[in-house]
């Protein structure tokens, strides 16, 4: 191990100390968007209750989210509002309920939706699909409904703020309601593929182990297959926002969401390695199969490594910052993941992506270098880490001093 | 030959992932400010 000189070690000291209290200065203007986000004013769901009962004339709340739908003095339904987890966060659904118990007609009021996905939602007719249904039904997607291409999560999420919101109305109505049963564990081969590859990284972490170059070789093929084109389920900056932010989900919907993210803390407390980004982060993946066809290299321009690292840097913060302050994940997450692996995007997202992959064939992964805001995520992970170490050692001195 | 190549080489790529950097960063402030006027 090389020995730091005086000099050495103290500007390493300094640039540690600048670091801590760069890293301070985050966590201050994250609490603080978290404090302005969460006094912003809620959505106002009325235009969607209207929306989702067209013929009625006057609404009347029945209960704190059912509202009675009249045309005239007839009562033609009823409004309920409906809550469930998406992919960014909760969502809330207005459905038109006839007196009956059948939906006539679901309005998406507040979502924290991919705005792409979500055009997907309304492109496909997805709404219109939950027409028809009854409280009573089942409305498991892939099963009882056709779910949306590239929008999984936010198509099963609508789905069941549909369903609560029907149940609501029926429970007003007077209607029998079954007390829904518990949410089915969902366990498929996404998760089953996240345990997998944590398991080959772990595996090939190991000093004995030979085949380290395979292994990730393997690992990052299965990642960009299995994660990315089959399931389009990269980590993305949305899942670090949902988390900060307080939307955690079902455990038993959202089980990838808890393996991925519980699986990268708990390697990273344990191994001090992120195991994700050089082991199977899907888009790394890519960019390394088109820099193996163009045989990139690694380039560190030294003249402009600052203002690099820092532009890194600055996007992210701002990214996290808008999500707190707007209480809306998916909105500044601006990977250009879902572009790649569904073909969902804004032009914007289409010309930056044919950008990173052509600029991979001569630069070895220049997202993940020069763009991907998780890389800074990691960084100030390590950097609480460390910092958590060190004050942790003090004490341990301290107290044997005494 | 090959040595100017290389010089030439180092000289270019900096300014080439500078501009890559930057164009990247004004595609992405301008899908979030698209997506900003969505809400």
């Amino acid at each position: 191990m090389k020995l730091l000189s005086g000099a050495d070690l103290s500007r390493y000291e300094r640039k540690k100390r600048r670091s801590r209290l760069w890293g301070l200065a985050v966590v201050v203007s994250l609490i603080a968007a978290w404090i302005v986000g969460l006094n912003l004013a809620q959505a106002d769901l009325m235009p969607a209750v209207r929306e989702a009962m067209p013929q009625a004339e006057r609404f009347e709340k029945a209960t704190s989210d059912v509202y009675e739908a009249y045309a005239g003095e007839d009562l033609v339904g009823y409004v309920a509002l409906g809550e469930a987890s998406g992919y960014g966060g909760p969502l809330t659904a207005a459905v038109g309920v006839s007196p009956a118990g059948t939906i006539e007609k679901v309005v998406l009021a507040d979502h924290r939706e991919t705005p792409a996905w979500i055009r997907e939602v309304r492109d496909a007719e997805y709404l219109d699909s939950l027409s028809g249904k009854k409280y009573s039904e089942s409305f498991q997607v892939g099963e009882d409904l056709d779910g949306v291409t590239g929008a999984t999560m936010s198509s099963r999420g609508i789905a069941q703020a549909a369903l609560n919101g029907s149940r609501k109305a029926a429970q007003v109505m007077g209607l029998p309601v079954q007390t829904p049963p518990a949410p089915r564990i969902e366990f498929g081969v996404p998760e089953a593929a996240l345990l997998l590859l944590f398991g080959i990284g772990y595996l090939a972490q190991q000093r004995k182990f030979k085949y380290k170059k395979t292994a990730r070789w393997v690992s990052l093929l299965g990642g960009l297959l299995v994660l990315g084109f089959l399931y389009n389920k990269p980590l993305t900056l949305a899942y670090i926002n949902q988390f900060l932010i307080g939307f955690w989900p079902q455990w038993q919907t959202h089980l990838y969401w808890y393996l991925l993210i519980g699986g990268i803390i708990f390697v990273f407390t344990i191994e001090d390695q992120n195991p994700y980004c050089q082991w199977f982060c899907p888009f790394g993946a890519a960019q390394e199969v088109m820099g193996a066809v163009g045989g990139a290299r690694v380039y560190s321009p030294r003249q402009f490594r600052t203002f690099l690292e820092s532009l890194q840097r600055v996007l992210a913060w701002a990214a996290v910052v808008l999500a707190l302050v707007l209480r809306n994940p998916g909105l500044s997450s601006f990977e250009i993941f879902g572009t790649l692996f569904s073909l969902t995007g804004s032009g914007f997202q289409f010309i930056l992506l044919g950008l990173i992959l052509v600029a991979s064939m001569f630069i070895k992964r220049p997202w993940c270098t020069y763009l991907c805001p998780l890389d800074p995520v990691v960084d100030f992970i390590k950097l609480t880490k460390d910092w958590i170490e060190d004050l942790w050692q003090t004490k341990i001195k301290t107290s044997e001093g005494k | 030959m090959a040595d100017k190549d290389q010089n030439l080489r180092r000289k270019i790529v900096p300014y080439i992932l500078l501009a890559l950097a930057v164009i990247s960063t004004i595609l992405i402030l301008l899908d979030v400010i698209a997506n900003l006027g969505q809400l």
